[in-house]
């Protein structure tokens, strides 16, 4: 299997090196038969690296523990189904699972590009594979999975157990590979400038790529979230750390390009803005991966040492100066040949929203660079926490949530007061009413608490009152029962009523953020069996432990018995795995979720009597929202990119007195 | 078992690679032609003067804005949609007489053709 995978790499190496020099000079000679002839290498590749795939993970079902990788990341205890996870636990595997993602979004993009693209596809593929092309320099020199021990060893070292939860089965490989996704919208921006003519041939398929990357960095993001809460212990979900913001660095520059880019796609306008901002995601993207693979920084999420840091800084120099030498090269025909109207407009809510995105992910890069800075400049590290990103992103969130209730709301090119004024009357009076009445209810009385909740009210209004009036004004027209009505107005308009989900979802996500960041409680307590420990409304006791020994690990699980006002919520089970080998006890909360909040235990201690232990109690509120936020972001995603199979449906318009046109889609 | 995988895999990789040389029936498609970018272009502006239509029809029908804002707006958008068609026709008219005029070239051309052909 070693000599197989790594002859595989070899080969995906001279391909796409073939692809890279046979797309960038068919396109430069119009020579037909090798920009076709490339094209089908970057198709090749993928294949060549799905045997090398196969061979590794039949390695590890083998148990070949002569491969070093293997060796490092298994043994004989694992459980065969963590075998998906241990691929990607150290540098090597994860380097060759990046290499196979990207080669396979990039065939994916070729083979699915429309003809408009035509003579732009030849630039793209050259330069999807050149991005290529340095990831597997850096897999067959410097980082081979394949490579071989003199003698291999009767077992192997084993995953590291923080690894074996059903989150990291999807959480790695979707930010890996929202991460690589970048590079196809990037090398789309790339070709137009390498081509020299910047219409909007390359818009329609960068949307929808971009999208694509944003919604596997989106749901990749969250399963880290929701891994960092069961599993980390400390009964947060999100603490700001440098790995978990490599990835959302880049989410927050793609949702600037997705919205901008649909102003290119109806106005003509911000064809500079988008070249901008697709460099900036691709270049937070590579400064991802350096932060992910090259271990610049110390996190959580990082698993195993690196010594690639020169590389991939290398790697993100390199992208940075090209792709902006380009752009600035390129900035004469990069005019659009429409212009901002009016303050007051869809376009103008657009760019301000895009501002304050690269507002919070250049503050976010700010706190995660500092502390290399501070080293190289003062010796120290000195590391930026959670108060620094929480009091600054803070409030430039809440502004950004506001938008999104007042974006919507306006009309493109202009709008006037007047007509602002009574779109925002309705959701701001409901707004007031039941901020009013939740702060009351709930004894709210910290200022940004109310803030908060009265600008996710009003995000969330302002979507409801767009859908509601939309669906009643088309039933009232085609006479179609409401549902069907609703189903309609989205497939009228499926951009944007999908956006209108995933602000939804935003929305829920905000709700959940505020709710746990500020009425969480804490308790830490020491219980022997048949202690009782309370939190909140909740009675905690503690009924007994079990214990079973495996292999590697001895499992323990304390069973809790929960009441709440003398009601009995029934048991629940907070679990510990001691491991000897790391010299580490892994945790898992038990968690009672609800939508008001989640009752959270962890088992922390066990003293040597095996009777009495340390827990820590915590009720987060809102919790359980930010979860179902997930799935709304999919969903809403799917729709937005769902193709329209026909005109939609035209409505019937009102008759305007004076304007020419009676009603019906053109 | 490794050695045949591997052959295997570099005989189709060759084989795929080489057939477009051989073939080498790859036709314009791929290469900027400027009547047709031209043409794709006024298209791609009129469809979305039309989307503009449809949205502005959109949001006035969501109440969004006003009867005035409606009017105004889709006055704007409807003379430019009339732009481009006139754009479009000019365009269509320049290579319909282009088109006749080699269209022409070639009946000269063509009976000097025949007469050779005669003489011969």
């Amino acid at each position: 299997m070693a000599n197989l995978g790594t002859a595989t790499i070899l080969i995906a190496l001279l391909l796409t090196a073939y692809s890279v020099l046979t797309s960038f000079v068919g396109a430069k000679r119009r020579d037909a038969p090798a920009i076709v002839s490339a094209q089908r290498a970057n198709y090749l590749v993928t294949l060549t690296l799905a045997v090398s795939m196969g061979a590794l993970v039949y390695a590890f079902l083998e148990n070949d523990f002569s491969i070093r990788y293997v060796a490092e990341n298994s043994n004989l205890a694992m459980p065969r189904i963590y075998t998906w996870v241990a691929f990607y636990a150290g540098n090597a595997g994860s380097l060759l699972y990046v290499a196979f993602a990207l080669s396979g979004m990039a065939a994916l993009s070729m083979a699915l590009a429309p003809n408009r693209l035509g003579a732009l596809r030849p630039y793209a593929n050259g330069v999807l594979m050149l991005i290529l092309l340095f990831f597997l320099v850096v897999l067959f020199f410097l980082a081979n999975p394949f490579a071989t021990l003199e003698r291999a060893p009767a077992d192997g070292q084993g995953i590291n157990p923080l690894l074996t939860h059903p989150g990291m089965f999807a959480h790695p490989p979707l930010i890996m590979t929202g991460l690589v996704a970048i590079a196809v919208p990037f090398s789309l921006a790339v070709a137009a400038l390498l081509r020299g003519r910047i219409d909007e041939d390359w818009v329609d398929a960068g949307r929808v790529w971009g999208l694509a990357a944003w919604v596997l960095l989106a749901i990749g993001l969250l399963l880290g979230s929701w891994w960092a809460y069961t599993i980390l212990g400390w009964g947060g979900y999100w603490a700001w750390d440098p790995v978990e913001n490599a990835a959302f660095m880049p989410w927050l520059a793609l949702t600037a390009f997705i919205h901008s880019i649909m102003v290119q796609k109806r106005r003509g306008m911000f064809r500079m803005w988008n070249i901008a901002l697709i460099n900036i995601s691709f270049t937070l993207g590579a400064f991802g991966i350096f932060i992910n693979r090259g271990g610049p920084v110390p996190s959580v999420h990082s698993f195993g040492a690196s010594t690639l840091g020169w590389v991939f800084l290398t790697f993100l120099g390199v992208v940075t100066v090209a792709s902006f030498a380009l752009f600035f090269y390129r900035m004469a025909v990069l005019r659009s040949p429409s212009s901002l109207e009016s303050a007051l407009s869809r376009e103008a809510a657009f760019l301000v929203n895009n501002l304050l995105l690269l507002g919070i992910a250049f503050v976010t890069l700010w706190g995660v660079v500092f502390p290399l800075i501070s080293e190289v400049v003062t010796g120290d590290t000195i590391t930026v926490g959670e108060p620094f990103f929480n009091s600054v992103n803070g409030p430039i969130m809440l502004a950004l949530i506001l938008l999104m209730g007042i974006g919507p709301l306006l009309p493109w090119r202009t709008a006037t007061w007047q007509s602002v004024r009574r779109a925002l009357l309705v959701p701001g009076v409901i707004t007031l009413v039941i901020t009013a009445v939740a702060a009351l209810l709930f004894q709210v009385t910290v200022p940004v608490v109310v803030l908060g909740i009265a600008v996710s009210t009003f995000a969330g209004i302002s979507i409801l009152q767009e859908w509601v009036r939309g669906t009643l004004a088309r039933s009232r027209s085609t006479g179609a029962m409401w549902p069907v009505a609703f189903g309609q107005l989205v497939a009228s308009n499926r951009p944007r009523y999908g956006g209108y989900i995933v602000h939804l979802a935003i929305v829920m996500l905000a709700f959940g953020i505020v709710g746990s960041s500020f009425y969480d409680q804490e308790r830490d307590v020491f219980m022997s069996v048949g202690d009782r420990a309370t939190i909140g409304e909740y009675t905690v006791e503690f009924m007994d432990v079990d214990a079973e020994t495996f292999a590697d690990r001895t499992e323990r699980t304390a069973i809790l018995n929960v009441t709440r006002g003398g009601e009995s919520l029934g048991t629940l089970n907070a679990w510990q795995g001691v491991y000897p080998s790391f010299s580490m006890i892994s945790t898992r909360a038990g968690i009672r979720s609800t939508p008001q909040e989640d009752l959270y235990v962890i088992f922390s201690e066990l003293q040597p009597d095996g009777q009495t232990a340390a827990f820590r109690l915590l009720v987060n509120p809102m919790v359980w929202w930010m979860w179902l936020a997930g799935p709304f972001v999919i969903l809403g995603t799917v729709v937005a990119l769902w193709p329209a199979r026909r005109r939609a449906v035209a409505y019937a318009i009102p008759q305007v007195p004076g304007a020419a046109t009676s009603g019906g889609a053109p | 078992m490794t050695i045949l995988v591997l052959t295997l895999l570099v005989v189709v990789a060759i084989a795929v690679l080489v057939y477009p040389f051989w073939a080498a029936r790859y036709g314009g498609v791929l290469f900027d032609d400027p009547a047709r970018d031209l043409e794709a272009g006024i298209r791609r502006a009129r469809d979305r003067v039309y989307e503009e239509i449809r949205a502005l029809q959109q949001e006035y029908f969501l109440g969004n804005m006003t009867e005035s804002e409606y009017r105004a707006l889709l006055q704007t958008a409807r003379q430019r949609a009339a732009e481009l068609i006139r754009e479009q026709q000019q365009v269509n008219e320049t290579a319909a007489a282009i088109g006749s005029r080699v269209d022409d070239e070639l009946r000269e051309l063509l009976p000097r053709d025949e007469e050779r052909e005669e003489k011969a």
